[in-house]
Parts: structure tokens; C-alpha cells; sequence
């Protein structure tokens, strides 16, 4: 008897282990990571994976600069500072997830976050967090995406500058872009 | 940069070097020398009136109970005895042949004053020979 | 299933061997079928343990004799759910356990990482692979829970008494779930290493098994000392035993890791401390576990002298050797982007608890090698006590408690004067409060009023947190109740961390109350006679006995009056264990313990005497009910950091979203 269960079990586990090599061809167990493919779902997949957590540290790291100069943590100096750092740093990825998004052919990212909310909506009411949180959001994506002459500040004198901007067009000081 | 540096540096310091200060005054204020009987008996008199932690195997029979609840009895490691007083908590393992660590002082009076008393399972744990005595029985 | 369980370990073994192989194969040549079939490969090592585990419970509930665990740790009068439990009461089962556990988060962490980073992970299940192969190895070959006798006896040798006990059946569960969830966050640290991955995925990745290793090491030493505390019948609930210092360094190491990496994530920094930190963690959890099992050093609490000392020292070098190598080659690869600005800053104050925490590991690591390192270097064995390990880490604690009030509050970067005033004011007050109530109160020992001053400064910093906190979010416009709900959940990690440091303050109260103004008499006492401790009076009303199937019982019946006024019937015992020659205790005393949130009653019937007059022991333990409320706290505080935050599946919804506009109808996730 046992001798029978013994036997099961190994040729199960043998099986098992060795059922990667023998998928089809076109299944993705068999990809090659080095497929220059762009197209390719696998790696759309984690690209955008990697920029959307990237994304999500960057808006938690200004949501934290935001709150801890709320309980008077960070000096005004310092948050300025770190604020233009961060979103100069975030509107960076959100324009790499665009351009991953436009080559793959993909739905526009407005409409995508639109669909989501949907989805939210329609599983449970009291998810307002959530919500609240997505629509916020897609009020700083968009306006990243229009909005970014403004988005940096001139850090002697306040004025208003593009991410391409090396040096304050009215004080002359230098900009921060790191 | 460098000053701010500098200040860290001797921050780290002084924490590293208060730690081992700790330490060393630690282990040289409390260490305790953990000796044999036979060692024991070998180190007088300058063991006398010093702290130390003696162990062996309780003699049988020397176990004598005041009603006071203090206790004297012996231990051996085989080779020499010694008598022990004891005054405070008994471990519920305590008995003849039970492998016995005490601590405390060795009085000039050759009986040694514990205030400490632990005791171990006097089988090895995994031992099987308990087994073959049950074997005997069962037929 | 006896045969069964056998050849499923040693199948374990084997797979173990071709997972570390394949994984490191098919990440260094890209060949991702390999990979999977690594991962696979993992889910069926999983899979044999499991069987093992049965075949090993079934012969235990069984009473299967001939096997030699069985026989070893149980008898025909055990009760049912102990023979379960004595699944981990010894060597060769623990040790399965251990298995199984590594198995059961190895496959966790393939299951939870596919598609997630392939140039890291199959490195990082190359790692959990090796230590599974020592593991499994040591099983396999060398202790055997399946190991047979020549003969089948009749009867076994029992389970210790003191195994016998609810504590003692979950404080081992627990100690591993924690020693070996420390293996996860050193394996993606291996992982990074050498994947040459040095950013910050690995921290990211292994934070909540670091938070969940953790949290199970804290409980786990809270139960060990809560069980000591009521079997071991001396009044205490730690005694700087080996065994309990070998639980006790990992969870400094871990307290260390998680509250440095918040440096790295939030500021990329320390980077190669953090690295050196988890193979330290992880170096501390290994050694434990060797102190425990080899019997190397003696501990009254040791399992056995066994032949397996050797062999963990071996893997003990080698992981060391081995991770440092690592660390080495790819040191110029961990640079960091920020410095430091400022001594005064949180950065700083992560800094110092750090070095702090890694002191006392330090030191009680000498203190717990002292008679090994001792007798190899001068021929003399000598050991420390209690006395060194409080003397030097009562110091270190205190400023780690301060540390614990100066750290959420301080400013990134550095912090000026008019915010350290406006930050720590009614903190600092409360505690000036506080030792002058204490004062007033009667109180002149000075390491307790620093210490009850610290946890009052510390409760001052945490309550202001949460104030201002749900304050900046009432003027958002939501109520109190609400504000404060989602402050909390908005900030799990933060507000639980909050919540874990007011359980820490909790138990260092009643640590420290318990430690310096405990109160302790024996007197024996004949019958109608009365002891006085305090303002406790206990009257000696006689001893009574009786007998079960078990045991004989001696109880002494006794009347507590607190201020005079008669409040409860006390009644420690002494039993005698009937059935000789297979337990090693037969003598049992059971504590009778009066637990209130002011102090601990406890009281020992130390010896009785033909004449009827017995011998009571009283201690007058305050505050120890604090320390068992405060590892609740902790507890619930640490469940709100690792309460999952619906990011991840927003992140999913959007990637899911994106591709499914393809011709190729592939699931994304």
C-alpha cells in the first residue's frame, strides 16, 4: 500500500516540476526575457508595473512630505524643496507610462482611470477612500500632463517654470531639477 | 558638511564606546567562575568567600529538609564531595542522582552557602534507554 | 505511512537540490522554463512536507512505538490534542516543523512574486532553496523523525509535564513562525546580491514578511516568559537563559531592520547597512536555533546533546562567509544618493536606535557565548548572569525608550529649535509630571523614575502624533471619529507603528515595576498562622489531599486579607506525579497565582511536614499584568502596519485595463 502511494507521489511531483518544459511554444512560459519586442504582453506588463510602483511611492512620498509639513515637521524650505522634486520625478514616469501606452496601442491613460473608478464604484459604496484618492489623481495627471509650466517653482523667488528650465527667467537663480 | 560629518562620527563613538564600557564593566563586575567539585576543592583556600557556580550530581540519600524549608545535602562529580546549604525555591526536579548547578559562596567551613539552585533532567533527553526498561516489563 | 513519510523528505531534499539549481541556471542564461520549473519544484517540496507532517502526526496520535519519536515524547495516557502538539516537543519533529514552515513561506513567496521581478527572483528562491537543503538535509540524514527502534516497547516515555500546558504548545509555533520568517527578507536581500538588483525592490518586496518575522519573535518571547512565568514557579519571567537570549537576538537584530529600511525607502540611504543588518538578522536567528538544539551551551532549558552542533556551525560559516563575500563584491553597487544634513533629524535618531538595538545584541551575545569563548581562550569556564545582561541593557533601553518618543516627531533633515519646542513641549512636561507625582508618591529609585518619566514622555509623543494628526484632518472637514479612522487607515504603517510603541511602553512598565519593587517572603507557617506582606495577610488554614488517576495532590489552603478585609481563598499545590521512571519530573508544583492590574499575587507551597505546618513562599510581583496588556497592544499594532492598503489591486485594475485592448486575449495577471 505503501509502496503504491510512494509511487503516486513521486511521479505526480516528477511531473509537475517538469511541465514548464513542455508547454507550447507560444505559451509565455517559454518567453526569452530578451525579445526586443515592445509589443510583447509580458513585458508591457511589467514595465508598466515597475512605473506604476514607482508612481505610487512618488505620490505616497508626497502625500507624507504634505502631511508631516501639515504637523510642522518639515521646515517650508524643506517641503518646497522636495515637493518640486517629487512631481518633477512622478511627471517623468507619467510620461513614460503614456509613451509605453501609446506604442502598444493601448486605450488613452485618462480613459483607463476613468474605467477604474467604474470598477470601484461598482463593487462597494464605501470605498470612498479609494475613490477620492483616483479622482485626485487624475486632476494631478492631467494637469501634469497640460499643466506642467507650472509646476515648477523658482525656489528665491516663486515664479512659475517648465521641466525643461535650467535657470529662473526672473530672478536668474538657479533651478532645482534634481 | 565635513562638521556635520564630525559630529556624527563622534556620536557613533560615544555610543560604541559607552556599549563596551558596559560590557566590560559588566563582565568583569559579575563574572562567575563555574567549576567542578574536584576544582572546587583544589582552589582552596583562595576560592574561599569568592562567588561561584559549582555542579555535580546530588548524592543519594544527603538531601536533608529543615522545616524552614532550607535544605542541605551533597554533590559529586565522581571523584569529590561537597556539602551544600541551600535556602530559597526548589526546582520540582531536584532529587538523588539529579545533575545539580549551584551558586554562591564557599565558606571556610568547607559547606558551601548557595542562593541559587538549578537542576537538569538527569537522562539525556533523547536517550532510549528508559524504553528498554519498559521493553523488559511488557512480555 | 511510515515508509511514505520517509521518502517524502528525502524526495524534499532532492527537489530542494534541483530548485537552487535551476533557479540560478535559468536566471543566468534567461531561460524562464527552468524558472518556472524551479518555482514548481519549490510548490512540491511544500507538497512532500506536508505528507511528511502527516505521516509524522498520524504516528503520533497513533502511538505508533516503533517509530523512536513517537516513543520518545509520548504514552498511551497522553491526552489527544498533546500528542499532536508533541509534533515539535523534541528534536527530529521540531525540525520538521522548521521545514515545513520554510516550505509553506518559500511557495508563498514564489505564488506572490510571479511576474514580479524576474532578473530577482529566481535568485531570491535560490537562497530560500539553500537553507531549505541544509534543513531538509538534516532531516533527512541525520535526525529523522522517522528514525525506527530495533523493537516496538509498549509503552513510551511520555511528554514532559511541563510541555503539558496551552503556552507551551503555541510558544514554539510562534518562535518559528518568526526565526524562520527571518529567512524571507535575508533571502531577498541574497536575492539583490546577487541578481546585482541594488535598489530598492528587495526592501519593498520582504517589508511585511520583516513586520510579520517580527511581530511572531514578539510574541513568541512574550508567551516563552508568560509560561515561564506561571510553570517555572520562581516568581520570574526571564532569566537571561540561553535559549531565551537565542530568541532574544534576532528580535533586536529585526526591531533594528524594520525601523532602519524606512530610512532607505523613504531616503535611499543606508543602503549597505541595511544589507549588513538582515545577514546579521538572519546569522542571529540560525545561531539560536544551534544554541537551543546542540545542547552547547548548558541552559536549563536544553533540548539535547546531539550530533547536529557540528553540522549547524558548518552552515552557520558558510552563510556568513558566504553573504559577506557577496556584500563585498557588490558594496561600490550600494551607494547612496542623500546624505546625512544634521545630528538633530530623524534620520539620526534611526541611526542611534540602530546602534543601540545592535549594542545590545552585542552584548548579549558575549554574554551568551561567554562560557564557550571563555574556555576556549583561557581554559576556564566562566559565565555571566542575570546581573550582566541587566546591568548593561538597562542603560541601552532607556535611551532607546527616549529614542522611541524623539524619533516620529523630529523633523526630516534637520530640525530647528523653535520646532523641537513646539514638538516636544507637553511631552517633556508630562514627564517632569510625572516624576515629581512619583516623587511625591513615595518613590526614590532612580532608574525607575527615569524609566516610568520615559514611558510618560514617550505616551506624550504618540498621543500628540494622533492628535494633530486627526486634527489636520477635522479641518478638512470631517468629523472627529471619522478623521481619526482614516487617519489610521490611511497611514497603517505609521499609526500602528504609533500603536506598537504604546504596547512597548506598556510592557517596559511593568517590566520595570515588577523588576524593581517586587516583594518576597517565606515563612512556614503552622496551621491557623498568619504571614504578612505589604499590606497582604495570608492565613495558613491546613493542608488537604487528595489523589486522581494521575497524580497525588498536596494543596495548602490559605485566606488572603488585603488591609484587613478578607478577599480570596488561595491554594497552591504540590503534586506527585504516580506513574515513575518515565517522566523526568514527577514532582510538580503548581503555582497559585491572584493576577490584578496592580500587582501579581504569587504564592508557592515550598515544602509541607508531617506535623501539618507548611512552608509558603509569597512574592508581590506589581504591574505584571501590564506586560501581557502591552504584548497584546503590540500585537494589534502590528496587525494595522501589515493590514494589506488596496494599492496593489488598483495597480493590477490598471495594468489589467491597458493590455486588454489586445488582439490576444492573455490574461495580464
Amino acid at each position: 500500500m505503501d509502496i503504491a502511494i510512494i509511487l503516486i507521489i513521486t511521479a505526480t511531483v516528477a511531473i509537475y516540476i517538469a511541465f514548464p518544459f513542455f508547454l507550447q511554444k507560444d505559451d509565455r512560459a517559454n518567453e526569452n526575457f530578451t525579445t526586443p519586442d515592445i509589443k510583447s504582453e509580458d513585458l508591457i506588463v511589467e514595465r508598466l508595473k515597475t512605473l506604476d510602483n514607482q508612481k505610487e511611492n512618488l505620490y505616497s512620498a508626497i502625500r507624507d512630505i504634505e502631511f508631516d509639513y501639515g504637523l510642522g515637521k518639515l521646515s517650508r524650505e524643506d517641503f518646497e524643496e522636495l515637493d518640486n522634486k517629487y512631481k518633477i520625478d512622478a511627471a517623468s514616469v507619467l510620461k513614460k507610462m503614456d509613451e509605453i501606452q501609446k506604442q502598444s496601442g493601448a486605450r488613452t491613460p485618462v480613459d483607463v482611470l476613468e474605467q477604474e473608478i467604474l470598477s470601484y464604484r461598482n463593487k462597494s459604496a464605501s470605498n470612498q477612500t479609494d475613490n477620492t484618492e483616483i479622482e485626485n489623481e487624475i486632476t494631478a495627471f492631467r494637469s501634469a500632463n497640460r499643466k506642467i509650466v507650472s509646476e515648477i517653482k523658482c525656489l528665491q523667488c516663486g515664479a512659475g517654470h517648465s521641466l525643461g528650465d535650467l535657470f529662473c527667467s526672473k530672478c536668474g537663480a538657479k533651478l532645482n531639477q534634481k | 558638511m565635513l562638521k556635520g560629518k564630525l559630529k556624527f562620527i563622534i556620536a557613533i563613538s560615544v555610543i560604541a564606546l559607552t556599549v563596551s564600557y558596559l560590557v566590560y564593566g559588566g563582565v568583569k563586575d559579575t563574572m562567575v567562575y563555574y567549576l567542578t567539585v574536584e576544582e572546587l576543592k583544589a582552589q582552596v583556600p583562595t576560592v574561599y568567600d569568592s562567588r561561584v557556580r559549582v555542579s555535580g550530581t546530588v548524592v543519594p540519600g544527603t538531601i536533608i529538609k529543615d522545616t524552614d524549608g532550607s535544605i542541605v545535602f551533597q554533590i559529586t562529580d565522581g571523584a569529590q564531595m561537597v556539602d551544600v546549604a541551600y535556602e530559597g525555591i526548589i526546582p520540582d526536579i531536584f532529587a538523588d542522582d539529579v545533575e545539580a548547578v549551584v551558586e554562591g559562596v564557599y565558606a571556610k567551613n568547607n559547606v558551601f552557602e548557595a542562593d541559587i539552585l538549578l537542576a537538569k533532567c538527569p537522562t539525556k533527553y533523547e536517550s532510549t534507554d528508559s524504553l528498554y526498561e519498559n521493553k523488559e516489563t511488557s512480555y | 505511512m511510515v515508509e511514505t513519510g520517509s521518502i517524502s523528505i528525502f524526495l524534499a531534499f532532492i527537489i530542494s537540490i534541483y530548485v537552487l539549481a535551476a533557479s540560478i541556471y535559468g536566471a543566468k542564461t534567461r531561460k524562464w522554463d527552468f524558472v518556472k520549473s524551479a518555482e514548481n519544484g519549490a510548490i512540491a517540496v511544500l507538497f512532500l512536507l506536508v505528507i511528511a507532517t502527516i505521516a509524522l502526526v498520524y504516528s503520533l496520535i497513533n502511538l505508533d512505538f516503533s517509530l523512536k519519536y513517537v516513543a520518545l515524547n509520548t504514552s498511551t495516557d497522553l491526552a489527544m490534542i498533546y500528542r499532536f502538539t508533541s509534533l515539535w516537543a523534541g528534536q527530529a519533529g521540531s525540525l520538521l516543523l522548521w521545514c515545513l514552515v520554510l516550505s509553506v513561506y518559500t511557495a508563498i513567496v514564489v505564488l506572490q512574486s510571479r511576474n514580479k521581478d524576474r532578473q530577482l527572483m529566481p535568485y531570491v528562491l535560490a537562497t530560500l532553496a539553500t537553507v531549505s537543503i541544509f534543513f531538509i538535509g538534516i532531516i533527512t540524514f541525520v535526525e529523522s523523525p522517522f528514525e525506527k527502534l530495533p523493537f516496538t516497547p509498549q509503552e513510551g516515555r511520555g511528554l514532559n509535564p511541563i510541555l503539558q500546558n496551552a503556552y507551551m504548545a503555541i510558544h514554539p509555533l510562534t518562535l518559528y513562525f518568526g526565526y524562520v520568517g527571518v529567512t524571507v527578507p535575508f533571502a531577498f536581500g541574497m536575492g539583490a546580491l546577487l541578481s546585482g538588483k541594488l535598489g530598492d525592490e528587495w526592501i519593498r518586496y520582504s517589508r511585511k514578511w520583516a513586520l510579520f518575522a517580527w511581530t511572531f519573535l514578539s510574541i513568541g518571547l512574550l508567551l516563552g516568559a508568560r509560561w515561564a512565568y506561571l510553570e517555572l514557579g520562581w516568581g520570574g519571567y526571564w532569566a537571561w537563559d540561553p535559549v531565551e537570549n537565542a530568541a532574544f537576538m534576532p528580535w533586536l537584530a529585526a526591531t533594528a531592520f524594520i525601523h532602519s529600511v524606512m530610512i532607505q525607502e523613504k531616503k535611499g540611504m543606508l543602503k549597505k547597512w541595511n544589507m549588513s543588518l538582515i545577514i546579521i538578522t538572519f546569522f542571529l536567528s540560525i545561531f539560536g536555533t544551534f544554541i537551543t538544539r546542540s545542547g552547547i551551551i548548558s541552559s536549563v532549558h536544553s533540548f539535547a546533546q546531539s550530533d547536529i552542533g557540528p553540522l549547524f556551525l558548518g552552515f552557520i560559516a558558510f552563510i556568513l562567509l558566504f553573504s559577506f563575500a557577496m556584500f563585498l563584491y557588490r558594496m561600490n553597487d550600494l551607494e547612496t544618493e542623500n546624505k546625512f544634513d544634521s545630528i538633530l533629524s530623524r534620520e539620526s535618531a534611526f541611526i542611534f536606535n540602530n546602534l543601540l538595538f545592535l549594542g545590545a545584541a552585542f552584548a548579549v551575545f558575549l554574554g551568551t557565548i561567554f562560557p564557550i569563548l571563555s574556555e576556549a581562550v583561557t581554559g576556564n569556564k566562566i559565565l555571566v548572569g542575570p546581573p550582566y545582561f541587566n546591568r548593561v541593557n538597562v542603560p541601552i533601553a532607556l535611551v532607546l525608550i527616549f529614542l522611541m518618543g524623539v524619533g516620529p516627531l523630529i523633523s526630516w533633515r534637520k530640525a530647528s529649535f523653535k520646532n523641537l519646542v513646539k514638538n516636544f513641549l507637553y511631552p517633556i512636561l508630562l514627564g517632569i509630571i510625572t516624576v515629581i507625582v512619583l516623587l511625591a508618591l513615595g518613590i526614590k529609585d532612580t532608574v525607575a523614575l527615569i524609566s516610568f518619566a520615559l514611558c510618560a514622555f514617550v505616551t506624550g509623543t504618540v498621543f500628540t502624533e494622533f492628535f494633530r494628526g486627526t486634527r489636520v484632518r477635522i479641518k478638512r472637514g470631517e468629523n472627529f471619529l471619522l478623521a481619526f479612522m482614516r487617519l489610521v487607515s490611511r497611514n497603517k504603517r505609521r499609526y500602528g507603528g504609533y500603536i506598537v510603541h504604546i504596547g512597548i511602553v506598556l510592557i517596559v512598565i511593568g517590566v520595570t515595576a515588577s523588576s524593581v519593587f517586587v516583594t518576597e517572603k517565606q515563612s512556614t507557617l503552622a496551621r491557623g498562622e498568619s504571614m504578612e506582606l505589604r499590606n497582604y495577610s495570608l492565613r495558613f488554614d491546613g493542608l488537604k489531599q487528595y489523589t486522581t488517576d494521575a497524580k497525588n495532590a498536596t494543596i495548602a489552603n490559605l485566606t488572603l486579607f488585603e488591609g484587613g478585609k478578607e478577599i480570596d481563598i488561595i491554594s497552591p499545590e504540590k503534586n506527585i506525579y504516580k506513574y515513575e521512571g518515565n517522566r523526568e519530573i514527577n514532582q510538580e508544583t503548581e503555582v497559585a497565582l491572584r493576577s490584578t492590574y496592580k500587582d501579581d499575587l504569587y504564592i508557592i507551597l515550598s515544602s509541607f511536614n508531617e506535623d501539618g505546618s507548611a512552608t509558603i513562599r509569597v512574592m508581590i510581583n506589581p504591574l505584571v499584568n501590564w506586560i501581557w496588556a502591552g504584548g497584546t497592544v503590540l500585537l494589534l499594532g502590528a496587525i494595522v502596519t501589515m493590514w494589506p492598503s488596496g494599492r496593489k489591486s488598483r495597480q493590477e485594475a490598471f495594468v489589467r485595463y491597458t493590455v486588454s485592448d489586445h488582439d490576444a486575449p492573455v490574461k495580464a495577471s
